[in-house]
């Protein structure tokens, strides 16, 4: 019988230390383990390094720890109204330019809100700062325990400041996205949520599959019925956030796709006349607010004519 | 229970070094004058002998020479000792096995240091590290990072994390259990490094 290799030693040591640290740990399973690490010097040193390991991502613990159980509604508290006055007005100085904000009926709710084609950008109660991308429209609970936002419709960029007393939650539909500290980005288009992770890592649950944990780079992307995860070049990643800048990205991307992402930032809608037509693909980065680069685009380069009915822009062969 | 804690590096290396170090003597000087090599450690080794599937096992028996001689006596400092037990290791073995690499005889000294500037600050440290257990995070095998995430960060127990992720305890186990291990090798092994 060959002695065992230095893979199984680290694998029974692991099992050890999973099991020590679980917490139901007894007297008579450290004698256990006590002979475990007598019997050999090999056994010893796997046991440590794997502790030392395993000790060092306890920070991890330490530093992002949201509230696993679902937290208790927040006791409304009767505000002195002066208080409550006071808090708004700051919150409105705050937020000045075309942003919408108004406070909700539920004590601590507020509303944000931008119309087409504006951008907006924020620092909440809590000092997390949240970008709201163009017909975007949140509802945000700072309370004392928790910190929830709700994502009606659109695009929001969130740059969290952790508090690990106080998970931040962010509600689209009956999805769930919880941050573990971190950079994210939720949209919510009609049939479909996207997730995308710029730093950190965060976790996205819903009533009916086992939550997914995101990390850095990657996206899930989640209809009615599926969540697909995908992890796209940083460059891919990058084009995708290009609306902070003011600017669309387009790389293979169809000529319908491009003009439904126009269509976002703009109540004169492009419509694509034939699918032939909305077939095409173009590469290209143009400004967001201003559709006219690419129309100049798809009348040099394309070829195709572009017919301006005010209030529509029709697109054809 | 193991007392690590209380010993810090600094009583380990000033201690009388003719006296033997206790177990948990030994476990910190092994942890803080050791493991940190185990990057240009291993880095040597794959260098050194062709088949990395050896590689494992060569480490641990290293660790093994480094810790029985430490336990006589505290090498200091500890890493010209660390890699010179790790040149006769590979010596010895390609005697026994009358293989002769190229690279056998390569200078251990020639693996490049990490420069040993004077500590940053503490919160750069904890941030420094922060980013390196992200990045061991990233690097783990999506099913066992997920269960450790569920573990590490929100504190879940074995039971929660099965019903979360929709399979039996057992497999939970087998997943932290490859978690554990890659955190390790990417922690102290050349994946650390890159």
């Amino acid at each position: 019988m060959s002695a065992p290799t230095a893979t199984e030693i680290q694998s029974r040591a692991a099992d050890w230390l999973l099991e020590r640290r679980e917490g139901q740990w007894s007297d008579e399973r450290q004698i256990e383990l006590d002979a475990w690490l007598e019997e050999s010097l090999a056994h010893r040193i796997a046991y440590w390094r794997l502790d030392a390991a395993w000790g060092r991502a306890d920070l991890l613990g330490a530093m992002r720890r949201p509230a696993f159980q679902r937290p208790p509604v927040p006791k409304r508290k009767a505000w002195p109204n002066l208080l409550r006055i006071t808090a708004a007005v700051l919150t409105v100085g705050a937020v000045a330019g075309a942003l919408q904000w108004f406070e909700a009926g539920k004590t601590g709710e507020k509303i944000y809100a931008t119309a087409v084609g504006e951008r907006e950008r924020l620092t909440l109660a809590d000092g997390s700062q949240i970008e709201l991308n163009t017909d975007t429209q949140v509802r945000t609970e700072i309370a004392a325990n928790q910190r929830k936002i709700w994502l009606d419709k659109g695009e929001v960029y969130f740059e969290v400041k952790h508090n690990e007393k106080k998970p931040f939650v962010v509600m689209v539909g009956d999805h769930r996205i919880t941050d573990i500290g971190t950079k994210f980005v939720v949209r919510r288009d009609r049939n479909e949520l996207k997730v995308s992770v710029l730093e950190g890592v965060v976790r996205l649950e819903d009533s009916r599959t086992s939550p997914k944990i995101l990390t850095k780079g990657e996206i899930a992307v989640a209809s009615a019925n599926r969540t697909e995860i995908v992890r796209p070049s940083p460059r891919a990643l990058s084009d995708a956030m290009g609306w902070q800048r003011g600017v669309l990205v387009f790389d293979h991307t169809t000529l319908a796709d491009v003009a439904a992402e126009f269509n976002r930032y703009s109540t004169t809608k492009i419509v694509i006349a034939d699918p032939k037509t909305a077939s095409l693909t173009i590469d290209g980065t143009f400004p967001s607010n201003n559709s006219r680069a690419f129309m100049r685009l798809a009348q040099a380069v394309l070829g195709l004519s572009v017919d301006d009915r005010g209030g529509e822009i029709v697109i054809s062969k | 229970m193991v007392e690590r804690s209380e010993i810090s590096r600094d009583d380990v290396l000033s201690r009388p070094q003719s006296v033997p170090m206790t177990a948990s003597e030994l476990e910190a000087w092994f942890v803080h004058e050791v493991l940190p090599l185990e990057a240009q450690l291993s880095q040597f080794l794959r260098r050194s002998w062709r088949n990395a599937s050896d590689i494992p096992d060569l480490l641990q028996e290293v660790y093994m020479r480094v810790c029985e001689a430490a336990q006589k006596q505290v090498p200091v400092p500890a890493k010209p000792f660390v890699f010179a037990v790790a040149r006769n290791l590979v010596i010895d073995h390609v005697r026994r096995e009358h293989v002769v690499s190229i690279e056998s005889a390569s200078d251990p000294d020639a693996v490049e240091t990490a420069s040993e500037e004077p500590g940053p600050d503490r919160s750069a440290i904890a941030r420094d590290e922060l980013r390196r257990l992200e990045d061991a995070l990233d690097r783990l095998p999506p099913r066992a990072r997920e269960a450790m995430v569920m573990k590490k960060v929100e504190g879940l127990s074995r039971r929660e994390i099965a019903l979360r992720m929709g399979v039996t305890e057992k497999t939970v186990k087998w997943h932290l259990n490859e978690a554990v291990r890659a955190l390790a090798d990417i922690l102290y092994g050349p994946e650390g490094t890159q």
